[in-house]
């Protein structure tokens, strides 16, 4: 517990101070949906709009992949951590709760404002809110994974998203579903329910990325 | 003389030397060994394999008895008896120098420490001269080594791994780095260094490159 806390307090500092990171990936986001807003007719915004935010919050997610483990991996910190007794999981789960700070958080405060861009009606603020908060760690967190087993690869960020993609394509789907409901006035329980079980199968992921991330530190069996 | 302040420590290492001769050594508490050899010669793989790390997963197995355990890949009662300081100095991004130093100083503790990160006391040790709130990237290269180095001061540990600790450094430096060394050896722990300098005491072991 203290070596999570530890570990969570780093990525928080660093979150902290990749305010401009942030900012490109809102910027990015913002800029994408207010862009289909112009594009698209009126009349049929409203019922793409669902659809288009889970995209958009999808790549914004996806572009900011790079940053989980690059520097930790590029310093030799990573080796130095893993060279003390804390086990993986708990240093995957940091990254992604400090990944979720770092993705998830900025895109659900700035999820009003897309839906104001999207011409939304403000009554199903709330559901695009619950909705976004059950699933973007879904996101964060396979998207760590993605990155723990990419972990040296040159350009991680187009293999994690052929790699995790599928997996996440649920999320969206829920997600959007759980938007098209509260549109019409259908209860979404369903869909928060399944954007619950999607989170945990995530989670239940965990040790597949630990296994990752110390798959170069782990010695051949012992031959004697 | 300073007391004993580690417990009696053995270490026995047998490994494969995949760009040479088989290595094998055994160390005991207040003993230094330095590993020497020209570049490339495997001197890396060695600490990172003896830390538990090897740099690819094709290296040879290495046999290493922690005082009467066995150890083969990672265990939780050796790592935690090691300070190993690889050929990067790991620091964090955009942090300042306390921040880096009160996060090892957590991370490495065995147990929840009750006291604060000593910081002014480890900047006095480490001879470093900034002000602590600095980022550690604004530091020259040789500073960001002391910060590194800092790290052995942060938990008691018997035995230290050191890659080429003295590389950045100044002379000043070199020679309390030599100090430190000489200190946690008379305090009863153990040391396996590299370097390219000649080693201020402590036997030497030569990886010698095939021809």
């Amino acid at each position: 517990m203290r070596w999570f806390l530890t570990l969570l307090h780093y990525e928080c500092l660093l979150v902290l101070r990749s305010a401009k990171d942030i900012a490109l990936m809102l910027g990015f986001g913002l800029i994408a949906l207010s862009l289909m807003a112009i594009t698209a007719d009126p009349a049929w915004l409203s019922a793409a709009a669902p659809g288009m935010i889970w995209t958009v919050v999808l790549f914004s997610v996806l572009l900011m992949i790079e940053r989980i483990f690059q520097h930790d991996r590029d310093s030799g910190r990573l080796d130095l951590l893993l060279s003390q007794p804390v086990p993986a999981w708990i240093i995957v789960l940091a990254k992604a709760l400090g990944f979720w700070f770092q993705a998830g958080l900025p895109l659900i405060l700035a999820a009003p404002m897309a839906s104001l861009l999207m011409q939304l009606p403000l009554q199903i603020l709330p559901d695009l809110l619950i909705s976004l908060i059950l699933g973007t760690p879904t996101l964060c967190l396979l998207a760590t994974i993605g990155a723990a087993l990419t972990l040296g690869a040159r350009q991680p960020t187009l293999l994690v998203m052929v790699l995790v993609m599928p997996l996440l394509i649920p999320v969206l789907i829920f997600g959007a579903l759980a938007l098209e409901r509260s549109l019409i006035g259908y209860s979404v329980l369903g869909d928060y329910l399944w954007l619950g079980v999607s989170l945990c199968l995530a989670l239940a992921c965990i040790p597949l990325g630990a296994v990752a991330i110390n798959r170069n530190t782990t010695l051949p069996p012992d031959p004697n | 003389m300073p007391e004993r302040f580690f417990a009696e420590t053995h270490l026995d290492v047998v490994t494969e030397n995949p760009r040479g001769s088989p290595v094998r050594f055994a160390l005991s508490s207040g003993e230094r060994l330095c590993v020497r050899g020209n570049n490339g010669s495997g001197k890396t793989t060695l600490l990172s394999a003896l830390a538990g790390q090897p740099s690819n997963p094709n290296h040879p197995p290495m046999l290493r008895r922690y005082n009467t355990r066995s150890i083969v890949g990672q265990d939780s009662e050796f790592q935690a008896a090691i300070h190993w300081l690889g050929h990067r100095p790991g620091l964090g991004q955009a942090l300042s120098i306390a921040e880096e130093w009160r996060f090892w100083y957590a991370m490495l503790a065995t147990h929840t420490p009750n006291a604060p990160c000593p910081l002014a006391k480890i900047a006095g040790h480490v001879e470093l001269d900034r002000p602590l709130d600095q980022a550690v990237e604004t530091l020259s290269v040789g500073e960001k080594q002391k910060v590194a180095l800092a790290r052995l001061f942060l938990a008691p540990r018997a035995i230290w791994l050191l890659d080429e600790p003295d590389s950045h450094l100044d002379t000043a430096s070199r020679n309390t780095l030599a100090g430190w060394m000489a200190t946690h050896c008379a305090e009863g722990g153990l040391i396996v260094d590299c370097s390219h300098c000649t080693p201020s005491g402590g036997t030497t072991l030569w990886l010698d490159a095939k021809e």
